[in-house]
């Protein structure tokens, strides 16, 4: 069975139990049971077949995490179409980047959203006339989100290049007619990359999450990331696929994440580094134990915390079940460290998940010896089709192994990841860094390329380079160095950044220099930049 | 501080993180007293930051992890409710 047709049986089976809520706290919630939910799903389903959507038609959503935006999802991939969220704040100059990029078939938008890409095609011009918009539910369905559940959803149709009747793109590799999501994440090359997933796999990952979290029909799990982010996405399809209730959040505020716990019978919580950093800021009153009772799990994803920040978690958190995964967006999840492994290997990602191996080969294509570092492959679940518009891209990331480790895995694609790690005699994996200087912070992958391209844009910089170095709250802090071109404002690069990038992408500082470190090849030495940068930090710790 | 004069400038405050992160422009975003800011999107987790930043600064106020949610952050009208109840403690 495919996952919408499970996704389909769950909707039968459960009718009246609650299926997703949105939670304003400390009190406010509107739910939609299973049957409902699987309504307002097919209502807009038949309205998008009604505008013209076809299978394999990618829709992309631009949408604040609400439970239109499950609505949304779901009817997408009812109607066999491939689904593409993208973070809801990324300002809209970014969002229509996107856009003509991926040429979607449609734009599903909000109020909101809608309004603010309006206004950037205005100041584009008139030769980017907004189209018009169908709006859905067509007569009424105004109102925030807790005064309506129906809140109006706007279709825009993309307009479409010749001869492109949105399914003109290419998707890279064979059998890219089975993908139904595309998540877009930094491109190591500057700009960003949609990454194709079939169908099959979600299904197959979302089965290894109900597994190795337990997740049953009366479970309550909170959303805190976004369906944008494939470990968010994850636990949006574990938890139906379940029978679950899923409560989106859209607050890390620590304060309201524990509101949300005691008030809401939360069992389970998918969260990235930054989110437990920043909790545990937050003072335990004598009550926490009992408050947090109904927590069972947590989970450390897409990032890692220091040695101290996991034992403090592990003390925080007493008596809830700690998993730390790791992967990528092109691997979804290589390795997952179990909580009964926690005390013991807590610096390590886990083993390999059901469904994947996990090799670390030398610059020579082979496998390399236990605790020797080398850079990480994975074959298996989790594994993407292809890049979006990317053949290049994507045989260069997905390759045939030299040595295959087993028969069975000699024709197989494996994907090259790029981070550098080692494995320990027990198999255990310990990430150790990147080869290409990608940095990860608050949650999200950033590749310097990018941030440096848009700096390199502004007319006053000559050169500029981009490092992300530790830090305890965000994971990583990105600093730009940069050298002026004439007379350089620190603070008009600063706006000229924000408007272009995404808010998590703008260097929290920016340094003048007169020149940039180089090796005699003339690359930038990065390395350089970062000791420079990471021994001023353990400085300032000192002091 | 009368209540209309906080509103002034906590909507001059968000105004300008909004116009920050959408670039600046002739015509400003609109949002109203009642509107969901961070849940609703109109700012981010950065700007969210941002927001209590500029409030313990522009109050001369101290705020506490325990204050920080969307119960007191989440609409200009809560934020002003928070801020007017917290000068009045201070001034106790």
């Amino acid at each position: 069975m495919n996952l919408i047709q499970e996704i389909s049986q769950v909707f039968y089976r459960y009718k009246a139990k609650a299926a997703t809520s949105h939670y304003v706290p400390p009190n406010s919630m509107v739910t939609l049971t299973y049957g409902q939910l699987e309504a307002r799903v097919r209502e807009l389903a038949q309205y998008l077949l009604k505008q013209g959507m076809q299978p394999c038609d990618l829709v992309m959503c631009y949408m604040t995490k609400s439970v239109d935006l499950v609505v949304s999802i779901l009817a997408i991939m009812l109607n066999g179409g491939i689904c593409c969220c993208f973070y809801s704040k990324q300002n809209p100059q970014y969002a229509l980047k996107l856009f003509s990029m991926a040429h979607p078939r449609f734009i599903l938008l909000e109020e909101n959203t809608l309004r603010s890409v309006k206004r950037q095609t205005e100041k584009i011009g008139p030769n980017h006339p907004f189209p018009s918009c169908g709006k859905y539910p067509e007569v009424g369905g105004t109102g925030g989100p807790l005064q309506n559940q129906h809140r109006a959803i706007y279709v825009w149709k993309y307009p479409s290049a010749e001869n492109d009747s949105g399914k003109g793109f290419q998707q890279g590799g064979s059998g890219s007619d089975k993908a139904s999501w595309c998540l877009f994440t930094s491109g190591s090359t500057g700009s960003p990359k949609g990454v194709l997933i079939s169908g099959e796999d979600l299904l197959q990952r979302a089965m290894n999450e109900m597994e190795d979290y337990e997740i049953t029909d009366q479970d309550c799990l909170l959303s805190l990331l976004p369906f944008s982010f494939d470990v968010g996405l994850n636990q949006l399809l574990s938890c139906f696929l379940s029978g679950a209730h899923l409560v989106i959040l859209n607050s890390w505020f620590p304060k309201d994440i524990l509101t949300a716990v005691r008030s809401r019978n939360i069992n389970g919580i998918s969260g990235v580094p930054s989110i437990w950093a920043e909790a545990m800021v937050y003072p335990q009153g004598a009550d926490f134990e009992q408050n947090t009772q109904p927590l069972r799990y947590l989970t450390v994803s897409g990032g890692d915390l220091s040695k101290n920040q996991l034992l403090q978690l592990r003390q925080y958190f007493r008596n809830v079940k700690i998993f730390k995964t790791y992967g990528q967006t092109e691997t979804f999840r290589s390795s997952m460290l179990k909580p009964f492994d926690f005390e013991r290997k807590m610096t390590s990602v886990g083993r390999p998940i059901k469904g994947t191996e996990v090799c670390v080969l030398n610059e020579k294509g082979e496998i390399v010896p236990p605790n020797t570092e080398g850079e990480i492959v994975h074959y298996g679940v989790g594994t993407m089709l292809g890049y979006l518009n990317d053949l290049e891209g994507t045989s260069e990331k997905l390759r045939k192994m030299k040595e295959p480790g087993s028969e069975a895995m000699k024709e197989g694609k494996w994907v090259f990841t790029g981070d550098r790690g080692k494995m320990d005699e027990e198999g255990y994996l310990y990430v150790l860094g990147r080869e290409d200087g990608m940095i990860k912070s608050l949650g999200h992958r950033i590749y310097p390329k990018e941030i440096e391209g848009c700096i390199l844009e502004y007319e006053h910089v000559k050169n500029a380079a981009v490092v992300g170095i530790h830090d305890e709250r965000k994971g990583q802090a990105i600093i730009a160095e940069v050298v002026a071109n004439g007379v350089l404002n620190r603070q008009s690069l600063i706006v000229y950044l924000r408007e272009r990038l995404p808010y998590y992408m703008v260097p929290g500082e920016i340094n003048v220099v007169d020149s940039l470190p180089m090796t005699e090849s003339g690359k930038i030495k990065y390395t350089t930049i970062k000791e420079k940068y990471e021994e001023r930090r353990v400085l300032q710790d000192r002091s | 501080m009368e209540l209309d004069e906080i509103k002034k400038i906590i909507r001059k405050i968000i105004s300008d993180i909004i116009a920050l992160n959408n670039g600046p422009d002739e015509k400003p975003i609109e949002f109203g007293d009642d509107d969901s800011l961070i849940d609703g999107g109109y700012i981010e987790s950065l700007g969210a930051v941002q927001l209590i930043e500029e409030c313990v600064q522009n109050f001369d106020i101290l705020i506490h992890p325990a204050e920080l949610s969307l119960e007191n952050f989440d609409t200009v009208n809560r934020i002003c409710h928070f801020i007017q109840s917290r000068l009045a403690e201070d001034q106790r």
